[in-house]
């Protein structure tokens, strides 16, 4: 009894394995490349970047977590530090039309001025190509590529998933932990992380 | 933070009905003009000012909380069960324990009399929110966060006893609002009046809240490297089953979940989340089989790492 029972189970397991799906970019693999408009029309290519470290940050300015550090200043003092030591720094909005944070190129441009945001560029991927590509599931949603081309790291800002913005002095910051390793040779301690905010507001879904 | 006729207001009203007026205001106006920022408070009133008249009242939250308590009596050492209320606004949601791909948890602060101490939140059963590669888990309608609350050995009736707590919270319908609401209850010296309504509330909600594994049942998950096979001995074929991960980033939240029946359970096939690089020793989650009957699940790790 207890032998068929195991057969069975078996046989399940074999019919669920038959079927299997594909994967989205993961840490230690390379970083697929994209190519995507910025908000000055410029074509931004991933492979452009070859031998530089890039990060990838995924925004959405009504969403309270990403205001959490606009509002503190948090997210333009990491662009600044971070691009000043040669960091490629892209801010990627996959904001369907009509949907919460979807911008056109002028708005975003004349924002990034009001709020002093210093990213190398802000790419506008309206479709969520390229943020299914990464799979983003959240804004923010951090990823660090290395100068090799491969992802070392994909997760939250820090390790402090709330909307306080007196969270960020307590936090431990993943992104910064992970340039910092990356750039001293070491391994990232850290590699991945929960992301945690808002969903991203993709076409076709509804929160 | 809140107004001293905020805090009248609370002390009075264990819960406050939606449009309730106090000074002249709405009392939801009062307590959203504290408790948002400048921009969310703007963002919002645009929001509202193509649905709302000038004068007329609308839920700012989305939702009414409140504290009811299953009875309404105080026994000496012994656990009583509050709970935060949430009446959830249609379409809009608050999230379980794991929050799953977006949201967060809410949290309840709580100030007790001395001597009393809360527990945690004894979770009901999830529902999948959400579309696409992003699933959330979480609830809607009508939903009670039930708290066991330790009552002191040396408790004597005689005195009302003033149970309060912050609740913060997040609310999402499309557009995420981060909340914090303050609510009270006064549980009488003398059990007085029917608590019926609220004690029906707690039934129902224990009712479907996950259950302990049963003994005799066996769970366990083999390792296959991009997914892991979740076994499930319950003796009964099983065809419908939902994992819900207790721990955040072990499975795929947004990966479908297939499910192969065999005679005596069921095998679930549930997808690696990106974010997970090293190996676990356990699943540990809530398993929902066909009508609703759910159970806690900790599942042991074998084979390939």
């Amino acid at each position: 009894m207890r032998r068929a029972a195991t057969c069975w189970m078996m046989v399940a397991v074999a019919v669920l394995c038959a079927a299997s799906l594909g994967r989205a970019a993961r840490v230690g693999e390379r970083a697929p490349d994209f190519s995507v408009t910025d908000t000055n029309g410029k074509l931004e290519k991933l492979s452009d970047y070859a031998g530089k470290f890039v990060v990838l940050e995924w925004s959405n300015r009504g969403c309270p977590y990403t205001q959490k550090h606009y509002n503190s200043g948090n997210m333009q003092r990491l662009q600044r530090a971070w691009t000043q030591r040669g960091v490629i720094w892209l801010t990627v909005i996959s904001s369907a039309p009509r949907k919460q944070g979807y911008v056109t190129a002028s708005e975003e441009n004349s924002w990034l001025k009001q709020i002093n945001g210093a990213p190398t560029a802000v790419l506008l991927d309206p479709a969520g190509t390229l943020g299914h590509l990464y799979d983003a599931k959240t804004t923010p949603q951090m990823f660090v590529i290395n100068p090799q081309g491969t992802l070392v790291y994909d997760g939250a800002i820090d390790d402090k998933p709330t909307t306080d913005q007196a969270d960020i002095g307590r936090a431990r910051n993943y992104l910064s932990q992970a340039l910092e390793e990356a750039m001293a040779g070491k391994p990232v301690s850290t590699p991945a992380s929960r992301p945690y905010g808002c969903s991203v507001k993709y076409p076709g879904t509804w929160f | 933070m809140y107004s001293a006729c905020w805090q009248r207001t609370l002390k009075r009203a264990g819960r406050l009905p939606a449009g309730y007026n106090v000074c002249g205001r709405d009392i939801h106006m009062v307590a959203f003009a504290r408790c948002f920022s400048f921009r969310l408070t703007l963002w919002l009133l645009g929001l509202a000012f193509t649905t709302a008249a000038a004068a007329q009242s609308f839920t700012v939250t989305h939702a009414k909380v409140s504290l009811i308590a299953e009875k309404n009596s105080l026994q000496a050492g012994q656990i009583t069960w509050v709970g935060v209320l949430f009446d959830l606004e249609k379409g809009w949601h608050i999230y379980w324990v794991n929050s799953g791909d977006s949201g967060e948890r809410p949290k309840i602060q709580w100030q007790l009399p001395p001597g009393f101490q809360a527990k945690e939140i004894r979770w009901p059963t999830p529902v999948r929110l959400g579309a696409g590669t992003v699933i959330d888990y979480g609830y809607e309608g009508l939903v009670l966060l039930p708290v066991p609350i330790q009552v002191p050995a040396d408790y004597k009736a005689g005195k009302p006893v003033m149970l309060s707590a912050d609740i913060r919270y997040l609310i999402c319908r499309e557009v995420c609002i981060p909340a914090k609401t303050q609510a009270s209850l006064a549980i009488p010296p003398t059990s007085a009046g029917s608590q019926a309504e609220d004690s029906e509330l707690f039934r129902s909600t224990f009712e479907n809240s996950p259950k302990a594994w049963p003994t005799g049942w066996k769970a366990q998950v083999s390792d296959n490297g991009g997914f892991f096979l979740l076994s499930l001995d319950t003796g009964a074929s099983e065809p419908k089953a939902t994992f819900f991960p207790l721990e955040e980033e072990q499975i795929d939240n947004s990966a479908a979940q297939s499910v192969a029946p065999y005679p005596r359970g069921m095998v679930i096939k549930l997808k690696k989340s990106d974010q997970l690089l090293k190996p676990i020793s356990a699943l540990k989650g809530v398993v929902v089989f066909g009508a609703g009957r759910a159970f806690e699940v900790t599942a042991p790790v074998s084979g390939k790492k």
